[in-house]
């Protein structure tokens, strides 16, 4: 289940000059369809931390933002369509089963604990840090054989198998313990302190349409900077 | 209160919903949530393999006057990040009309009828084709383009599924995906890839 999250709200004033805001003083909220009146101009306001607190005790999902004010004058007799647009991203995310943090799915350390998933052997009764990693490749012929890969490039595997000669395909991992190796080779037990899954999440933005220009407006926070 | 918007897959003689909330929605050679098992299978030289086909639809609960116009988009790199050799016919597809929605009527009420089947296929080797002659989708098969690679369907050329409209509580059409899998695709574990759903909401 995804919901928008709204960081700006849009404010119709009315010819007459009297507003109405997308959401109220008390948080709660009007669509962009209950109002099909003529229109004077549009504005698109950040969200205050104290409008954001009252919208969410309606239920909706808002962060206060400094996004730019953006203002647009309809002029009398103009054709006018504004309405929003939703989009739900299915994506792959890594989770933290410690933490509950939500990060990069190619990213294997929790960035907010440094949990990890951890290789365990019974025999010591500790977790082994540089286990001893075969990686199996198969065929479709299920045909194995085991390659090295070094610890870093270890999450490739499915890629670098893909490159290697013939039409080999990454089919496990076996880890054993480097202190047993020595004397009595054993596996060990993967413990899983972090998962991966899918987000669900809702981006919004709004079409706006006054006579001839049309402009989208986003609702988006953006992680990267922007370039002067 | 805005929405609240949910995508649904489709399983069973019934096709019952289940939320693919927090999963992962994968391809698989059975019409059940697979969990790791019963995986797609590169075939022998000579044979071409399908996953089962999946159903989805979204799901979309809240106040809004209109809910209108809902597209599905890819990046458009299934085939290439997946190793399904579109140069030899692999790829992801997704079923077509030739006129009017995409998408799929799984509902009498809201669609005006239920044209849902069952994926079907020999578990853990191959599915049905959509386009199959005689075992592809019955609502797609005797289209006359049937499929259409999903890497086409990009931002600014998505596929329509579903132009509604709705005012109330509802849950789309669907969209049936199937993978296409040439003997020269690569064998392996897949990186999980997204697709998009827009909505136009009142």
């Amino acid at each position: 289940m995804a919901q928008p999250t709204f960081r700006r709200q849009w404010v119709l004033i009315r010819p007459d000059g009297t507003a109405m805001p997308q959401f109220e003083d008390d948080g709660s909220d009007h669509q962009t369809g209950d109002y099909e009146g003529p229109v004077a101009q549009i504005l698109f306001l950040p969200i205050s931390p104290e409008l954001a607190e009252k919208i969410k005790s309606h239920g909706d999902v808002a962060e206060a933002s400094n996004l730019k004010p953006l203002e647009f004058e309809v002029p009398p007799g103009a054709e006018f369509k504004f309405s929003r647009f939703g989009m739900l991203r299915l994506d792959p995310v890594s989770y933290c089963g410690f933490c509950g943090a939500v990060y990069d799915y190619e990213v294997d350390e929790c960035p907010r604990c440094l949990a990890k998933n951890q290789w365990y052997c019974g025999k010591c009764d500790a977790l082994q840090k540089k286990p001893i990693l075969d990686t199996i490749l198969a065929t479709p012929e299920k045909e194995q054989k085991i390659i090295k890969i070094v610890p870093h490039l270890q999450k490739w595997a499915w890629r670098i198998a893909e490159n290697l000669p013939g039409k080999w395909g990454f089919y496990s991992i076996q880890a054993r313990c480097p202190e047993c190796e020595k004397t009595d080779p054993r596996g060990l037990k993967l413990v899983e302190c972090t998962g991966k899954m899918q987000s669900e999440e809702i981006f919004t933005y709004y079409d706006l349409q006054i006579g001839s220009e049309r402009h989208r407006i986003l609702d988006y926070k953006l992680n990267k900077t922007i370039a002067d | 209160m805005a929405e609240v918007a949910t995508i649904y897959r489709l399983y069973g003689a019934g096709g019952t919903k289940y939320s693919l909330a927090g999963k992962t929605g994968r391809f698989c050679t059975q019409d059940s949530d697979p969990g790791l098992n019963n995986p797609c299978k590169v075939p022998p030289t000579g044979e071409v393999y399908y996953s089962y086909r999946v159903t989805d639809c979204i799901g979309i609960t809240g106040d809004f006057n209109q809910v209108r116009d809902i597209y599905i988009h890819c990046d458009g790199n299934f085939a290439s990040e997946w190793g399904l050799d579109a140069g030899n016919g692999g790829g992801l597809f997704v079923g077509v009309r030739d006129a009017g929605d995409h998408g799929l009527p799984i509902d009498v009420v809201l669609h005006g009828s239920n044209q849902y089947a069952q994926a079907g296929g020999t578990p853990g080797t191959t599915g049905h084709s959509i386009d199959d002659s005689s075992n592809g989708h019955p609502y797609y098969k005797d289209e006359t383009e049937k499929v259409r690679n999903f890497d086409l369907c990009l931002a600014n050329s998505p596929l329509l599924i579903d132009s509604g409209p709705y005012t109330d509580d509802f849950y789309s059409k669907a969209w049936v995906l199937s993978l296409k899998i040439v003997p020269t695709a690569t064998y392996g574990a897949k990186t999980p890839k997204s697709v998009i759903v827009t909505y136009n909401i009142f």
